[in-house]
């Protein structure tokens, strides 16, 4: 699972049929690495955590753009979540009101 | 999934038997920021149930969502990346 | 599934069971890099009958092993397709990212 946050929808007419229906949404992952203990994250946390990486997840909750979610990646996640039969295997599976690193995430690296 | 362009197309006749899929698709992931869309570099080979065709943008599932595009609920298609939608539009800052 | 060249074939006494009898080949990505491989090559089971200097399409993950017939081979990529020909569009790849790196042309690229 990823923290990352929604920065646009993406829609399309010609889709698989897997994705009828179905919100994707465009969301950048959080690098945590530079983040100092005591960090709070939110839906308004500025940009500078957010990674370069992008990627492309259905969305069944109706996130909003600017909002930090969790996105599961794998096809367990995906059958449980959005159905055995939908054409993607990113997720996401929480809206997230916060998130707080409580060590320097810094320290903890290998 | 990701977002990527189309930029070619690649022909087979000699394939393994679980390779069912008829046309295979050069992608080129795009990343799009504020200031545009640019290619990060890496090209996938996609299979194409959509008919995309030259430049279109389209997003690209892999794994078992690649799989589910070809066969729903397969395990055993040979497919690891397939095109699953064309985008029309997207509120992404920087897209076009 | 990616682009890649064949470029050598590597053989092993001591193995899997599994593996016995299959051919393992030596793939290069062609016009393909993912920061997450720390590789420039690629170990592949060739279900196809691929020969060196050909350019192949390899799958990865489940399906790779599916193309041997089951899923317990231990097996992580493995050859799908063997290459006619590619063909690229000069408009969609104006741009000089995507651009085949030098000497690592696919043969038979055409562009349209």
């Amino acid at each position: 699972m990823k923290l990352c946050r929604v920065v646009g929808t993406v829609w399309g007419a010609r889709q698989s049929e897997g994705l009828h229906g179905r919100r994707v949404v465009e969301v950048r992952p959080l690098g945590l690495q530079q983040a100092e203990a005591g960090t709070r994250l939110g839906a308004d946390c500025d940009d500078g955590h957010l990674r370069e990486a992008s990627l492309l997840a259905v969305d069944p909750l109706g996130a909003d753009v600017g909002q930090l979610v969790l996105v599961g990646i794998g096809s367990r996640v995906r059958d449980l979540v959005a159905g055995p039969h939908v054409t993607t295997k990113n997720c996401v599976i929480a809206i997230v009101d916060e998130a707080v690193v409580e060590d320097g995430a810094r320290e903890v690296r290998p | 999934m990701i977002r990527g362009r189309v930029i070619g197309e690649v022909w087979a006749t000699r394939k393994a038997p679980r390779l069912a899929a008829k046309k295979l698709l050069l992608v080129a992931e795009m990343r799009v920021s504020p200031d545009g869309e640019h290619a990060t570099g890496r090209v996938v080979v996609a299979t194409d149930t959509l008919d995309a065709g030259q430049g279109d943008t389209v997003v690209v599932a892999f794994g078992s969502g690649a799989r589910n595009a070809e066969a729903p609920g397969s395990r055993d298609v040979l497919v690891d990346a397939s095109v699953v939608q064309v985008v029309d539009g997207s509120t992404s800052p920087g897209s076009p | 599934m990616i682009l890649g060249r064949v470029i050598g074939q590597c053989w092993a006494t001591r193995q899997n069971p599994r593996l016995a009898g299959k051919k393992l080949l030596l793939v290069r990505p062609l016009a393909w890099h993912d920061p997450d491989h720390q590789a420039d090559h690629l170990v592949c089971v060739d279900p196809v009958g691929a020969e060196v200097g050909q350019d192949v399409v390899v799958c990865m993950g489940l399906p790779a092993r599916w193309a041997l017939g089951d899923t317990r081979h231990p097996v992580e990529a493995s050859i799908a397709a063997i290459v006619d020909g590619v063909e690229v569009f000069r408009d969609a790849c104006a741009d000089p990212a995507f651009a085949f790196a030098p000497g690592r042309l696919p043969e038979r690229l055409q562009e349209r």
